[in-house]
């Protein structure tokens, strides 16, 4: 077992490209971190320099607390998941666990009782004598996970494993992969576009964009206080609602298009640096679940509601994922963009008839009775607001 | 009431509309196969039956007339010393062409995968000796092997490898075979080479990557992955090598000429039936020439290909 510790760690390839720059993290022992971000993030890069697939420009890679920067992967003990999976189509489901036992030359004896005993924590008893041909994509994708635990290796690499399974094996996957890394207690990296994968698996969770680390905390932290916008925009789904918005000239309220929320004296003390921003433009962030339908509670309080224009409602049977139209300015920055995704960029602002309107996700509850096409009143908790500096996009917490 | 009727009835007609149509696409296939399937039959099928018979008939216009000999052809042919001598060399040709068909292929193979300046050039001049006619690459390589002005002679001279000139093919068995061999050898390992290139560019490159992190070096990364993904390629290739060296002839032909220190099956079968007129063995060598030929393919392609499924 080892800790794995990037530091200022770039890679520009030949062509000029520089896929991560400056990358300082931290994996401990037992540790599963996961590295989130949309493609071209630079993640998988990341995940290969520790691996020692891809040379390492400038910076220090250590494990268990000795610089290998230069050393082959063979001689790094790490084990690799790959996202195909990369079996040996040639070798059993035995030759393919026991293969690096085999180069490393083990007994016969101890190989196959490593094997078994891998296979048997991955129910993979009943196949040792397939070939990866005749296997299933779950299966698999066990056989590499048993090709990666029999090494008792240092540290895992996992790079995007569970993208090629279905939606329903990829749940089941995600949970036993979690238990598994618990059970082997090894430092692992785990790459994934998923932000749902990163979450529910990640002791901690590193949000990459376009080669730069944007935050690496809790999957909790990430969602209940994310650093910048791209944060905001990317941990969540549906994703964070984010507006221009201006503090008025009194500090006492927020203006979201053309309508007003009201600043509490509570939160401005919570977030005293919000002060600084009087009068100023910020990007405000609401979460879909801090709206609420207004005809199912209490009147909500005056300056803690939005009037908006419900287009679409998705029933999921625990909630309702009401879309709806505000009259307000989505953020435009590359980052919020590139977080949201293509399908949302395209969405992210609707003009009609002269109007700027911006799209956003509320959810609530499935009594609510609001129907596509309808107007409609959410009440917001504005005492969890985010806000963010319209410029750089950084969080404006303390 | 009258529902059921209809609807049965409109089942009956679909089922036969179907089936009418099934009858149809099916004849159309035949159809379709149907000249590949004359021609076949009329050139290689047609002469094999007629080979095959007269094989066991005494065909040979010298000594009339034509009979039934029974396995008469093939006792000859075991008891001529000449033919058990071309027996031994295919043997040798079959072990030379296909040895180094196989190892030259594999080696250009794993050069021309990697990307280097220049890899189109290169893959264009290596797949250049495939393309010329056997007689023709037999007199380039009997000008590389003559004893008196030959380029063979000269470089090994000023290499001080050889004090004299010397006459390489026609003299000793197995250098004979060997260098008649390589002529053959230089002409299909570019189709080796490209088979097995086409195989190599099939495997993914996680696979080396996932053996790298596996602890494989170079070496162990050709034995225990490149070799075994790439059989279905070299089984492909060892036959073809395989096929083409039991059969041997123009390289013999050019270069040994009537010499029967290098003769194959293949040339002695064409001096018996040609030069001997002795049809009637000839089409004997020729039958069992056929049949070793497919039994070994056969025995090739069950030792080394496997399917590989990525």
């Amino acid at each position: 077992m080892a800790t794995v510790n990037l530091e200022k760690v770039c890679k520009v390839f030949p062509n000029g490209l520089e896929a991560v720059s400056d990358l300082d993290l931290d994996v401990a022992e037992g540790e599963l971190m996961v590295l989130v971000g949309p493609s071209g993030s630079g993640k998988t890069t990341a995940l290969r320099m520790v691996a020692g697939l891809e040379d390492i420009t400038s910076g220090t890679l250590r494990m268990g607390g000795k610089e290998v920067n230069d050393l082959p992967p063979k001689d790094r003990n790490v084990a690799m998941v790959f996202q195909n999976y990369a079996l040996y189509p040639h070798m059993t489901v035995a030759q393919n666990i026991g293969f690096a036992l085999r180069l490393r030359k083990f007994p016969k004896a101890e190989i196959n009782a490593k094997v078994h005993e891998a296979a048997q924590l991955l129910g993979l008893t009943g196949y040792l004598n397939s070939k990866p041909g005749q296997l299933s994509g779950g299966q698999r994708q066990r056989v590499a996970m048993g090709r990666a635990i029999v090494r008792e290796p240092s540290v895992f690499l996992m790079d995007e494993p569970l993208s090629n399974l279905d939606a329903k094996l990829r749940v089941q996957m995600r949970a036993e992969i979690s238990h598994i890394q618990r059970r082997v207690g090894v430092a692992t990296l785990y790459v994934t576009h998923d932000q749902t994968e990163a979450m529910t698996m990640g002791d901690r969770v590193a949000v990459l964009h376009m080669g730069r680390l944007q935050q690496c905390d809790s999957p909790q932290a990430l969602y209940e206080r994310p650093d910048n916008v791209f944060v905001a925009a990317f941990i969540g789904s549906p994703a964070m609602n984010l507006y221009e918005a201006v503090i008025s000239s009194d500090g006492t309220e927020l203006k979201v298009g053309s309508q007003s929320l009201t600043l509490s004296s509570s939160l401005l003390n919570a977030r005293p640096a919000l002060r600084g921003y009087v009068g100023r433009n910020v990007v405000v962030g609401i979460r879909p679940e801090h709206l609420t339908d207004a005809a199912l509670g209490p009147a909500p309080k005056p300056g803690a509601s939005l009037g908006v224009d419900v287009e679409l409602i998705e029933a999921l049977g625990n909630e309702l994922q009401v879309h709806f139209l505000i009259d307000a300015t989505s953020v435009r920055s590359e980052d919020a963009q590139a977080a949201a995704g293509t399908r949302e960029l395209e969405g992210l602002q609707a003009i009609q008839t002269g109007v700027v309107r911006a799209v956003g996700v509320a959810r609530v509850s499935p009594r609510s009775a609001l129907k596509a096409g309808s107007r409609a009143t959410f009440a917001v908790d504005t005492e969890r607001l985010s806000f963010f500096d319209s410029e750089s996009g950084s969080a404006i917490w303390a | 009431m009258s529902q059921p009727a209809t609807s049965g009835r409109r089942g009956s007609l679909t089922k036969e509309f179907a089936e009418r149509r099934s009858i149809r696409s099916e004849a159309m296939a035949y159809g379709m196969v149907a000249p590949l399937l004359v021609f076949i039959l009329a050139l290689a099928l047609y002469p094999t039956v007629l080979t095959t018979i007269d094989a066991f008939m005494h065909i040979d216009p010298v000594t009339p007339p034509n009979h039934f000999a029974g396995f008469g052809n093939f006792t000859a042919i075991f008891s001529n010393p000449e033919i058990r001598q071309s027996f031994e060399n295919t043997g040798w040709y079959v072990l030379f062409g296909v040895g180094l068909t196989v190892v030259l292929g594999t080696t250009f193979g794993l050069l021309l995968q990697r990307k280097f300046r220049g890899r189109g050039v290169v893959l264009a001049i290596v797949i250049l000796p495939w393309a010329l006619p056997g007689v023709v690459e037999g007199v380039i390589w009997s000008w590389i092997y003559d004893p008196t002005f030959g380029v063979l002679n000269s470089v090994l001279k000023s290499l001080h490898l050889l004090s004299q000139y010397q006459l390489f093919i026609g003299t000793r068995q197995i250098e004979s075979i060997l260098l008649t061999s390589l002529v053959q050898v230089w002409q299909i390992t570019p189709l080796a080479t490209l088979l097995v290139l086409a195989s190599l560019q099939g495997i993914p490159g996680e696979l080396y990557e996932a053996a790298r992190v596996d602890g494989a070096g170079w070496w162990q990364v050709i034995r225990r992955i490149t070799l075994p993904c790439i059989r279905p390629g070299l089984a492909i290739a060892a036959v073809e090598a395989l096929v083409l060296s039991l059969n041997i002839f123009d390289q013999v032909y050019v270069l040994n000429a009537g010499a029967s220190t290098a003769s194959s099956v293949m040339s002695m079968t064409y001096f018996i039936t040609f030069q001997g007129l002795n049809f009637g063995q000839g089409y004997a060598l020729s039958l069992l020439a056929t049949v070793v030929t497919v039994a070994l393919s056969l025995g090739t392609l069950k030792l080394i290909y496997r399917k590989v499924t990525f």
